[in-house]
Parts: C-alpha cells; sequence; structure tokens
C-alpha cells in the first residue's frame, strides 16, 4: 500500500457547513475507498483553526435566530428560515442541528483544545465531539470548564487540558493556522487540501470528495521519482 | 505546540482547485446559511463523477 494521502482542513467550530463538510468527506472517503479496494492508501486527516468571527463575546444573551435578526439586520422569520434550511441539509447526513439550543460564543478556546488534542493524538475525536456538542447538544463552547469536561470525555487528560487552556499553551498555533490559511488565501471554510496541492472550497457532495481523493492518488502515482519536469 | 499548523505551502502557481467552491462559510456571513451551489462544467473532476459513483 502507497503512503497515506494527507488532507489538511481549515473548519470553525461554529461553522455549520464545516460539520457538515465533514461528514460528506468521511461518506466520500468510503465511496472511494469501495472504489479503489485494496490499492487505497491510508487518509490522514489534519484540522486546522480558522475562527469565522474572531470578534464574538464570550457569551451572547439570545438564541442563534436573535443574533442573526440582530446583527444582520434581517427579520426573524427569514432568519428562522435560512436556519430551517441549514438543518435540513444537516439531517440529509444523520446530523441534529439543534438551532433552538445553540449557544453563540467565541471559538477561539476550543480551537486550542483541538490544538491540545492533536498534541496528545486527540484530533479527531475532540473535533468531532467539539461539533456535536456546539451544533447538538447546545453546550456552551466558550467556557474552560465545559471544555474540559469534553475533552475528558475523548480520554484526555483534564488537568493537563486545563492547564493548557488557562496558559493558552496552544493560542501561538491557532494563530499560526490562522496566518497560513491568509497566506494561501482561504476565506471560506471548510477548506480541503489534498496532498498539498488538490484543492476543495466548501461542503461538496460526497461523490465530488471521492472523485478528488481518486484523482489525487492517481495523480500522485503518475508523478516520477523525483518529481515532475517543467 | 502541536505542529498541526505547519508544513504545508501552496504549489507554485497555487492550488489546483477540483470543483467550484459551494457550502462555504465566508466570514461572519456564516451565520447566515445561505451559501451557494457550484457548476459542474468549470470542474475539473467533471467526468469523474457518475451518480454518486466514480469513474476511473
Amino acid at each position: 500500500m502507497s503512503e497515506s494521502l494527507r488532507v489538511d482542513v481549515w473548519s470553525d467550530i461554529a461553522c455549520p457547513w464545516c460539520y457538515i463538510g465533514k461528514r460528506r468527506f468521511e461518506s466520500g472517503e468510503r465511496v472511494w475507498r469501495e472504489s479503489a479496494g485494496a490499492d487505497a492508501p491510508d487518509v490522514e486527516l489534519v484540522f486546522h483553526s480558522f475562527e469565522l468571527a474572531p470578534d464574538t463575546p464570550e457569551d451572547f444573551a439570545g438564541d442563534e435566530v436573535e443574533y442573526l435578526s440582530r446583527h444582520k439586520g434581517i427579520a426573524p422569520e427569514q432568519a428562522r428560515q435560512m436556519l430551517d434550511h441549514v438543518t435540513g441539509i444537516a439531517a440529509s447526513v444523520d446530523l441534529e442541528y439543534r438551532f433552538d439550543r445553540l449557544q453563540h460564543t467565541n471559538t477561539v478556546l476550543a480551537h486550542e483544545l483541538i490544538h491540545f488534542a492533536a498534541a496528545n493524538g486527540r484530533q479527531l475525536e475532540m473535533t468531532e465531539r467539539l461539533m456535536s456538542a456546539y451544533f447538538t447538544e447546545g453546550r456552551h463552547l466558550g467556557r474552560t470548564e465545559e471544555l474540559v469536561t469534553l475533552a475528558g470525555e475523548v480520554g484526555l487528560d483534564t488537568g493537563a487540558a486545563s492547564e493548557a487552556l488557562a496558559t493558552h499553551a496552544f493560542l501561538s498555533d491557532v494563530k499560526a493556522d490562522e496566518r497560513q490559511a491568509a497566506e494561501l488565501g482561504i476565506n471560506g471554510v471548510p477548506f480541503f487540501v489534498i496532498d498539498g496541492t488538490w484543492a476543495l472550497s466548501g461542503a461538496q457532495d460526497p461523490a465530488t470528495f471521492a472523485a478528488a481523493l481518486a484523482h489525487a492518488h492517481r495523480e500522485r502515482d503518475s508523478v516520477p521519482v523525483g518529481g515532475a519536469s517543467s | 505546540m502541536s505542529g498541526v499548523g505547519t508544513g504545508l505551502a501552496a504549489p507554485a502557481g497555487g492550488f489546483a482547485f477540483l470543483a467550484p467552491s459551494q457550502d462555504a462559510c465566508d466570514g461572519d456571513a456564516c451565520v447566515i446559511p445561505g451559501a451557494t451551489r457550484g457548476t459542474e462544467r468549470t470542474s475539473l473532476l467533471g467526468g469523474d463523477v457518475r451518480d454518486g459513483r466514480v469513474e476511473g
């Protein structure tokens, strides 16, 4: 089996399309793997931080409809329709979005926790747990104690997680991800880069992700040792 | 330092986009889920996707 395909993903915990995109990617990877059979290499998924709204306060008194109405200047009914729309799409990939429970908050601490989890071999588990906690369970991801509890649920040391968040030990990693996104011209998420070359922006259909993985795998095999000539 | 945010550089000339962007969150506008869908005709993968199956 060949070397694993690396997939770098920029996303935000508070991004509804990112969670949908994660599910669609996972589905696409399964489709591709079934097509490729035993030749399919492993996929190494690496998440990177991207804060969509870094100026969001830790606490917002009100639900998501109120947030949209107040900050976007749209009618509550229009906001509700928009949220219903994305809730329906989430349901199509077996995700339960509960915007009635959602607690809008700043996500920088959650990103710090994802980097802490990465340093301890639990990045994928932590990312999934945080997205579920935010969109389905209405957990408050701007609060250290809540984040530490969730860290413990994926098998991380809660004492070490608490200390990492208190000292912001991984804040520089969050900012490094965001600087890199800016340098790469990434301004929307989710954003997928396969093998450092092939890019996909947004929550693409599973078939597109499957085709992208197949394409990257095929192109890799076609490149001669030492790289392509110019 | 986790090292997660390092080690990736765009190739000369930038990334090769395999499909038009769709359903992405762009800045604070993300909370308004009005994302748009791309069009198949501009996709490098246009010939690879058939009814949800991957064609070689």
